[in-house]
């Protein structure tokens, strides 16, 4: 396994208290594969992705148990030095917005250059990444900057930078989100092509499950910073064992039938100072029983490897109440 | 950018005439006149003498006429002559305009030599006890009066413990020494004033590198920097602070007029033969061509400054064009 993460909690500041916003998480990825990690925004999805090589501010938050193995490798005992050798040469990152994700004032050149692990002769390297990324227009021009490209090249560039020192795995954290739909299509594209390619493992934050449906190979759903299901993306499609991923997958809005109603989830996602008790999804949920308030329910393997936190799924299946897609 | 610069020194030209209107009149307008110190005060002089005097400087004509006499004289570069001493105006100020413009140049140097580091490493380590002190510190030297500074400075430094001359900017045998020696009289005599002129300016720029740098530091392109494996000086000091620095550019510009007003103060007090003794001298004197020298060389010299502080920003902004179509 190339990376297991074991029960990580992480304490965020908010309005000068700490809370705990990811609350025990459990996640694996190997070579070559693609996790999808969805949730709404705020259920602690992108404070996650970036505790993998320990990004989260000081200040604003702290990694309070867990462990985070990349390559057997504990990286919360690593020290700076030691962790500046994976960040951006064994895992890199791409942020939701390339605009700003991009240093205004240093060339595209500059800012792939410093992300190579050989920093001698850099020139032909960068060409080959560029022209990687699909980036063919700025081979050559070393004096592009950042606010020269659209939206799109600037993901480009953010994918390049990111590929540059051939990593193992890449944290996509929302990386369509601020693009037009026919620029999330290509991006989306080339992160397929270069995933085949260099045999990348991908973990792919987002909230939209229809581009996490088209690209991940397992989905990992979390609300109020647990993971409340987890399997094959088949499983999760066909025969969803959460309410919540139940109500995600209905709120989607249909191109066929356009006159069905949009079943959006009821309610808000609670706040982390002031979470249920039992089942966080019981105030929201249509399935709810008194049992539910009781404890919060483990995360349990429901069918060969798919996993879920409602305690309800087999005896709402067996009668029918929730039917397979 | 050749044409954008051309215009604006166009535009430039039309506000300096604004300000010479504006100020002409004001120091007209002022009570007290420049016959005032041969005339008022002495009883024997007759009102004929007093009328005669008014004629010979033209200021018994209307005030828009003595302006466009003025104008015309300055179109071309003549000042005309100083009411109290009759030498050329220009000859004047160009004997004190190197003292004032050392002083400026080294206490600016000064400032963002000292500034920058201070406000950049508060941002560094916002919130804890250095960064408090050195707000403190910044805004004694902010808060302190220039005047209440140098006398203290002048008490200690120069009188009980006789480090640094207290006043002038050479000492009486300044002409028996070799240059090594004249540099070193020199500068002893301009520490005090340089660095009373620097303390005051500290706060400005030291804040405003601070809050700079604080913003910058919350960008996404911080995060992208840190998670590239960028060691923590690469981010800080080649990712944030170049961007943290752009502003600062015209601030710079902009702090032009703030020291050549503080020049008039402490100039006056350490007796430094500069243009804002020169303008104090005149102001007390109303001696009008005089005056309104100093303050065109000071307004030329403000708009040149923000003028640089545009296209050096164009210059060290890739983001920024200046457009010929401006």
């Amino acid at each position: 396994m190339l990376l297991q993460i074991k029960n990580l909690k992480i304490n965020y500041k908010s309005d000068n208290r700490m809370v705990e916003v990811v609350r025990g998480v459990d996640l694996d990825i190997d070579r070559g594969e693609c996790v999808g990690l969805i949730g709404e925004s705020g259920c602690g999805k992108t404070t996650a992705g970036l505790s993998i090589t320990k990004l989260i501010p000081e200040r604003k938050g702290n990694i309070s148990s867990g462990e985070i193995l990349f390559a057997s490798n504990d990286i919360l005992k690593l020290n700076p030095e030691e962790l500046r050798n994976i960040r951006g040469k064994k895992i890199s990152y791409v942020f939701q917005e390339p605009f700003s994700s991009l240093n205004p004032v240093f060339t595209i050149y500059e800012q792939i250059r410093e992300s190579l692990e050989e920093k001698d002769n850099p020139g032909r390297r960068i060409a080959e990444i560029l022209k990687s990324v699909g980036l063919e227009k700025i081979i050559g021009r070393k004096n592009a900057y950042p606010h020269e490209l659209s939206g799109g090249m600037q993901q480009r560039a953010m994918i390049g930078m990111a590929i540059a020192s051939r990593p193992d795995l890449l944290v996509l954290d929302e990386p369509t989100t601020a693009l037009d739909v026919t620029v999330q299509r290509q991006i989306l594209d080339l992160i397929m092509e270069l995933k085949n390619k260099m045999n990348l493992a991908i973990l792919f934050i987002s909230h939209d499950l229809r581009i996490v449906f088209n690209i991940a190979d397992k989905i990992a759903i979390m609300y109020a910073g647990k993971i409340i299901e987890f399997g094959p993306k088949e499983k999760i499609v066909s025969s969803p064992a959460h309410p919540y991923t139940i109500g995600l997958i209905d709120s989607i809005p249909s191109l066929e039938h356009r006159k069905k109603p949009f079943n959006a989830i009821s309610g808000k996602a609670p706040l982390f100072s002031e979470l249920p008790q039992g089942c966080k999804f019981y105030p929201r949920c249509r399935f709810r029983i008194d049992k539910c308030t009781e404890k919060e329910p483990e995360l349990r393997d429901v069918s060969g490897g798919q996993a879920s936190r409602c305690i309800r799924i087999e005896e709402l299946k067996s009668n029918g109440t929730i039917k397979n897609r | 950018m050749g044409k954008y610069i051309l215009k604006r020194i166009i535009g430039l030209v039309v506000l300096l005439l604004g300000i010479t209107i504006i100020t002409f009149s004001v120091i007209h307008i002022a009570p007290g006149k420049p016959t005032d110190l041969e005339a008022q005060f002495n009883p024997k002089v007759s009102m004929e003498a007093r009328e005669r005097i008014s004629h010979l400087y033209g200021l018994d004509k209307p005030l828009h006429v003595q302006y466009i006499e003025w104008l015309k004289r300055f179109a071309r570069f003549d000042f005309g002559t100083s009411f109290m001493d009759s030498r050329p105006v220009m000859q004047k100020i160009m004997e004190r305009i190197p003292v004032t413009l050392t002083i400026e140049l080294f206490s600016i140097i000064l400032i963002l030599l000292v500034g920058i580091p201070i406000g950049v490493s508060s941002a560094v380590r916002e919130g804890d006890f250095y960064d408090r002190f050195m707000t403190v510190f910044v805004f004694i030297g902010f808060a302190v009066p220039t005047f209440w500074l140098s006398l203290i400075l002048m008490d200690y430094i120069g009188v009980r413990w006789g480090i640094l001359p207290i006043s002038g900017i050479k000492s009486l045998e300044f002409e028996k020494f070799g240059i090594f020696e004249k540099i070193i009289d020199i500068s002893k005599h301009l520490a005090l004033p340089v660095l009373v002129s620097a303390f005051g300016g500290l706060a400005g720029i030291s804040r405003y590198m601070r809050s700079s740098m604080l913003h910058v530091l919350k960008q996404d392109y911080i995060r992208t920097a840190r998670a590239k494996g960028l060691t923590e000086k690469e981010v800080l000091y080649k990712h944030a602070l170049k961007n943290a620095l752009l502003p600062v550019v015209t601030i710079l510009g902009l702090s032009v007029p703030a020291l050549i007003g503080g020049s008039v103060i402490f100039e006056s007090i350490f007796s430094i033969p500069g243009m804002g003794r020169l303008f104090y001298e005149s102001v007390m004197a109303r001696d009008y061509p005089v005056i309104m020298g100093v303050l065109v060389i000071g307004a030329v010299l403000t708009l040149l400054g923000n003028l640089l502080a545009d296209i050096s920003y164009a210059a060290v902004d890739p983001r920024i064009k200046l457009e010929d179509n401006l």
